[in-house]
């Protein structure tokens, strides 16, 4: 079943217009990247989907699980089983891991268990009372997806995880998303820049340009092409 | 218990940031306030009931003040007309419609709250994320609105309801009187001022609020309805700022000019405690309502030691909270417990 259907999507800011038509279908279970270099509007779409107050959406549909989503505001959109966790993280600075991941929980419709959210990310269940200021990016990375898994949502929306992380954690971050995927059956939309990474955990791939989706490919596919990773990747 | 750590750890925060000479000077504070203790007891232990009175008044009306400007980033200037409705109704309610003083204290509040949820719906909503000056200007506007209203309705000299009889005696300190009104007073801001922070730092609803404070379209990613939690607080913050006119008119009276009296006050009690936070506004609220009472008693008994009578200076009393608002900004820019977050 097609859990997450965008078509035609246009959108875009005060200074212009960014997606000219973007169609995304995202399966039910299914963890599918959305590529594109930097500024060919991925964020610009995952904010779309999510309700943010820019961009402004002009035009399309974004379906989800058969009702249309835009024109929702952000919070009745994440209680419809999305969440979101955007580029730059966002956990609430002032607030604990305990408070980040709780806030969650108090306001999904389905929410899981704090202690199996926690059971999930042993890193974070020994720094339960430690401000997320106060943490490493690794770690704030692991609280933002900590936080979106917490909802136990349908469909969750990753906006470049390993952005700026050491290895290491890439490779953490990685296997969690995997996991979120296969055994909690939750959908995600991966957002990345980096092809290894998005072939490393996504089966199927969307590739954006310059606001619009120019091919749409398997792994295997995006493995055997060179010619698109050169056009639209630069890899 | 644990809001009593919190302002365990807040105060030796400010402590051990403390420069010597701020701790200098704290420490000749101390020393001038027990001379005047020491010279006219009675006085001073009036003063000092009287200082905590209006410090209480003071911390109401501010924490609303406090509230709106760390979640909406408005600045609230109608926020003292709220007051003055609180002591408008209350005066109303018993003058004019014969109710009992405790449910006026009920009604009031909550009419200033409907008020203030009209205020909020009807002309603060549009203007979240614009330029604060917007906000100011819009504001000030109703400020005026409110209290031409006020003057219309209830004309323009004080208006006071009388005090009623079971709070019109007196409790013998021995060195002096203290009236049981304003024991009331102080009571029932106690209790609601700690409610709020209770309210704020403990519970769910808290938690999405200070979340809402930090990044409001996160809180509304994660799934909070952010502008239902607005209207709420606006309610919260303009029933406050009601009971507080409710409870000063009593005493007092109200008038029309005390919309804006109180507005800039509780601006300086906001810059004094450190803007969003609420156990600065509540730390800054007594310090300038104590300062204002108590200075000019250590500057009479400082006249009588040295012998030197121009210290003594009339009238200073009104100068106060400002002179403390600079006094604090000079030593603490960011005021007593200003972070560059909001709402610690
Ligand atoms: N808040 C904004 N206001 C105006 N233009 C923006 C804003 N955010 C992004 N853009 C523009 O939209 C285009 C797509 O940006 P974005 O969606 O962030 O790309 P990506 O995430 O793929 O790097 C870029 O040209 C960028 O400059
Ligand atoms: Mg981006």
């Amino acid at each position: 079943m097609t859990l997450l259907s965008v078509s035609g999507l246009e959108a875009g800011y005060e200074t212009g217009q960014v997606l000219f038509g973007v169609d995304i279908d995202v399966e039910d279970g299914e963890l599918v990247s959305l590529l594109g270099r930097n500024g060919a509007g991925k964020t610009t779409t995952l904010r779309a989907i999510a309700g943010g107050t820019e961009p402004t959406v002009l035009g399309g549909t974004i379906g989800f699980d058969g009702q249309e989503l835009s024109g929702s505001a952000p919070y009745e959109i994440a209680s419809r089983g999305i969440s979101f966790v955007p580029e730059e993280r966002r956990c609430f600075p002032r607030l604990s891991v305990v408070e980040n991941i709780r806030l969650a929980i108090n306001h999904a419709e389905n929410p899981k268990d704090i202690e199996t959210v926690l059971e999930f990310f042993p890193e974070l269940s020994e720094m339960r009372e430690k401000h997320a200021k106060n943490m490493s990016g690794g770690e704030q990375q692991m609280l933002a997806i900590a936080r979106a898994l917490a909802a136990n949502p349908r469909l969750m929306l990753l906006d470049e995880p390993f952005e700026g992380l050491a290895p290491y954690i890439v490779r953490r971050i990685e296997d969690i998303i995997a996991e979120i995927n296969d055994q909690q059956e939750i959908a995600v939309l991966l957002v990345e820049q980096n092809v290894a990474a998005a072939v490393a955990v996504a089966d199927y791939h969307y590739i954006l340009a310059e606001g619009r989706i120019v091919e749409s490919v398997s792994t295997a596919q995006l493995r055997a092409n060179e010619e698109v990773r050169q056009r639209y990747l630069g890899v | 218990m644990s809001a009593i750590l919190d302002a365990r750890t807040q105060a030796q925060r400010l402590l051990s940031e403390s420069s010597p000479a701020a701790k200098l000077g704290g420490l000749a504070g101390v020393l001038l306030l027990g001379n005047a203790a020491v010279q006219e007891p009675g006085l001073f232990i009036d003063q000092a009931i009287g200082g905590l009175v209006y410090g209480m008044i003071l911390v109401m009306i501010s924490l609303g003040l406090a509230l709106v400007l760390g979640l909406m980033g408005v600045v609230n200037f109608a926020h003292g007309a709220l007051f003055m409705l609180g002591g408008y109704f209350t005066y109303a309610a018993m003058a004019s419609y014969g109710i009992p003083f405790w449910a006026a204290l009920l009604i009031a509040p909550v009419g200033v709250g409907v008020v203030g949820i009209v205020i909020e719906v009807v002309v603060l909503r549009r203007l979240y994320g614009k330029e604060p000056i917007i906000g100011l200007l819009a504001t000030f506007g109703l400020t005026l609105m409110i209290e031409e209203a006020a003057r219309f309705v209830w004309g323009a000299s004080a208006v006071q309801p009388a005090k009623p009889a079971f709070l019109t005696g007196g409790t013998d300190l021995g060195v002096t009187q203290v009236g049981t009104y304003r024991l009331f007073t102080v009571a029932v801001a106690t209790v609601s001022v700690a409610g709020v922070y209770y309210l704020i730092t403990r519970t769910d609803f808290g938690l999405s609020v200070r979340a809402g404070v930090q990044d409001g379209e996160m809180t509304e990613f994660v799934g909070v309805n952010l502008p239902l939690r607005f209207t709420a607080m606006f309610f919260l913050g303009s029933a406050i700022a009601g009971l507080g006119g409710a409870l000063r008119v009593v005493e007092f009276g109200i008038d029309p000019g005390a919309a804006e009296e109180f507005v800039l006050l509780a601006f300086v009690v906001v810059v004094i405690g450190g803007v969003g936070s609420i156990f600065g506004s509540v730390v800054a609220g007594l310090l300038v309502g104590w300062a204002q009472f108590l200075i000019p008693v250590v500057l009479s008994a400082l006249a009588v030691i040295t012998g030197v009578s121009a210290i003594n200076v009339q009238g200073i009393s009104d100068l106060i909270p400002f002179l403390v608002m600079i006094a604090v900004l000079l030593i603490r820019p960011r005021g007593l417990f200003g972070e560059e977050g909001l709402l610690e």
